[in-house]
C-alpha cells in the first residue's frame, strides 16, 4: 500500500518525513518512473500539512532528480537511477527551466531575447 | 386569509418537521443501510467518524432546505401582518427557495469537513479526480444549462415584454448550480481524508455519496433554472409539459443521489 505517513510526535520535521517516505519508494521502485505523485493541495490536505511544507518536500525531491515538476503535467516520478536516455531527456528539461529563468530575468533588464542569446555567445567563447 | 393561515400552518409544520428530522440522530440501521450500500465494512471507531460526517451533511441538506420552505411563504406571512406590503415579499425567485437552500446546504455541509484528530495522519499516493466519483454526464448536464438558460431568456426578453426579473431567474438559478457543482467537487477531492487506520474504500465511498449529493443539487437547480427560462418564452401547450420538466429536475435530484455510479471508478480507483 502505497501511503505517506507524517507522525506529529516525530521530532523529524513535516517535510523530511514526506521527502524520505517518497525518496524510499521511488528507490525501492514502488512507485515507477512515469507515475504522478499527487497534486500538493490533495496531500497537503489529506496529510492536515501546510501546502509550503509538501511543496517543500517535492522541491527538494525534485533537486535530488527524483521527480521532475511540471505546472500543467503535475509532479512525475523520475527514475530512481536513471538510464542515460532518461537522465539526458531530465537534464534537457531542467536547462530549458534554467533558459526561460534566465530569459525572463534578462527581460525585466530590458534586452530582447535575440539579444540575450548574444550575451550568451559573447560569455561562452570568452571562457 | 384563512387560506394564507392554513399555508403557514401546513408550511410551518412542514419545515418544522424537516428541521427537526434533519437534525435526528444517524442511527444504526441508517448506517448499515449506508455500508450495504457502498459495499463497505467499517469498525466501532470508523463507525463513530462516518456517523459524524454523514450526520453533519445532512443536517445542513435538510436545514438549507427546511429555511427555504419558510422563505417561500415570506408573502403568506407578510399577508397576514400587512396585507399592503405582501407585495414586497413576492418575488419569482420564492417558489426556488427551498430547492436553493437545500442545494446551499449540500455544498456547506460538504465543504465543512474537519480533519480527522490524531497525531498520526497517512496519505495514499494516488491521484484523485472528481470523474471517480460521479457521473460527468451530470455535471455536463449542469454546465449545459447555463448557455440553454441565457439562450431561453435572451429569446423571452426579446420576443416579450417581460420584467428582467423573470426572465433572468432562470440563467441565475441554473448559474447557482453550476457553481455549486463547480466550488463542491472541487473541494471534494481535496478535502481531508478518513482517519489513519480507516480503510481507503470507506473514504472513497463518502466522498462518491458526497458527489452525489452535490451533483444531484445542481442537476435539480439546473433543471429549475432551465425550465424557468423556457417558460418565459410562448410555448402555447408545451409550456404545460415544460411545467412538468420542474418537478422531473427535483426527481433527478433524488435519481441522482441515490444511484450507484460509483461503483463503476471504484474499480479502477480503490483497489489500486
Amino acid at each position: 500500500m502505497r501511503a505517506v505517513v507524517v507522525d506529529d510526535a516525530s521530532p523529524v520535521p513535516s517535510f523530511e518525513q514526506v521527502r524520505s517516505q517518497v525518496a524510499a519508494m521511488i528507490r525501492s521502485g514502488e512507485l515507477s518512473p512515469g507515475e504522478h505523485l499527487p497534486p500538493v493541495r490533495q496531500l497537503a490536505a489529506d496529510l492536515g500539512l501546510a501546502k509550503n511544507t509538501v511543496a517543500k518536500a517535492y522541491a527538494a525531491l525534485e533537486s535530488e532528480g527524483l521527480v521532475v515538476g511540471d505546472r500543467r503535467r503535475g509532479t512525475l516520478v523520475l527514475a530512481a537511477s536513471a538510464s542515460p536516455e532518461t537522465d539526458r531527456v531530465r537534464r534537457v528539461e531542467m536547462a530549458e527551466r534554467a533558459a526561460v529563468r534566465y530569459l525572463a530575468e534578462v527581460g525585466h533588464l530590458g534586452f530582447p531575447a535575440v539579444d540575450a542569446i548574444d550575451v550568451v555567445r559573447r560569455v561562452a567563447s570568452a571562457d | 386569509m384563512l387560506g394564507d393561515w392554513l399555508s403557514i400552518v401546513v408550511l410551518g409544520g412542514l419545515s418544522s418537521l424537516i428541521f427537526v428530522s434533519g437534525l435526528g440522530p444517524f442511527t444504526d440501521r441508517m448506517l448499515d443501510r449506508w455500508c450495504l450500500r457502498y459495499d463497505v465494512a467499517v469498525d466501532q471507531h470508523g463507525r463513530e467518524w462516518l456517523r459524524t460526517q454523514l450526520r453533519r451533511a445532512r443536517a445542513w441538506r435538510w436545514c438549507g432546505f427546511a429555511v427555504g420552505t419558510v422563505v417561500s411563504a415570506l408573502p403568506m406571512y407578510a399577508n397576514v401582518i400587512d396585507r399592503n406590503r405582501a407585495a414586497d415579499f413576492a418575488t419569482p425567485a420564492n417558489r426556488f427557495a427551498p430547492w436553493l437552500l437545500a442545494a446551499a446546504g449540500s455544498v456547506v455541509g460538504e465543504l465543512l469537513s474537519r480533519r480527522p484528530p490524531g497525531g498520526r495522519r497517512a496519505a495514499h499516493l494516488a491521484t484523485r479526480h472528481w470523474r471517480d466519483y460521479c457521473s460527468s454526464r451530470w455535471v455536463a448536464v449542469v454546465g449545459w444549462s447555463v448557455p440553454v438558460s441565457v439562450a431561453f431568456a435572451v429569446q423571452a426578453t426579446q420576443s416579450r415584454d417581460l420584467g428582467w426579473r423573470w426572465s433572468w431567474l432562470g440563467p441565475a438559478v441554473a448559474l447557482c448550480g453550476s457553481a455549486a457543482v463547480t466550488v463542491g467537487l472541487r473541494h471534494l477531492v481535496n478535502r481531508p481524508g478518513a482517519p489513519d487506520g480507516l480503510d481507503r474504500l470507506v473514504d472513497d465511498a463518502l466522498r462518491a455519496d458526497s458527489a452525489h449529493h452535490l451533483v444531484g443539487a445542481s442537476v435539480a437547480l439546473a433543471g429549475l433554472g432551465t425550465s424557468h427560462a423556457a417558460l418565459a418564452l410562448d410555448l402555447g401547450w408545451l409550456g404545460l409539459l415544460v411545467g412538468m420538466g420542474q418537478w422531473l429536475a427535483i426527481a433527478a435530484w433524488w435519481y441522482v443521489a441515490r444511484q450507484e455510479t460509483w461503483n463503476v471508478a471504484r474499480v479502477r480507483w480503490s483497489r489500486s
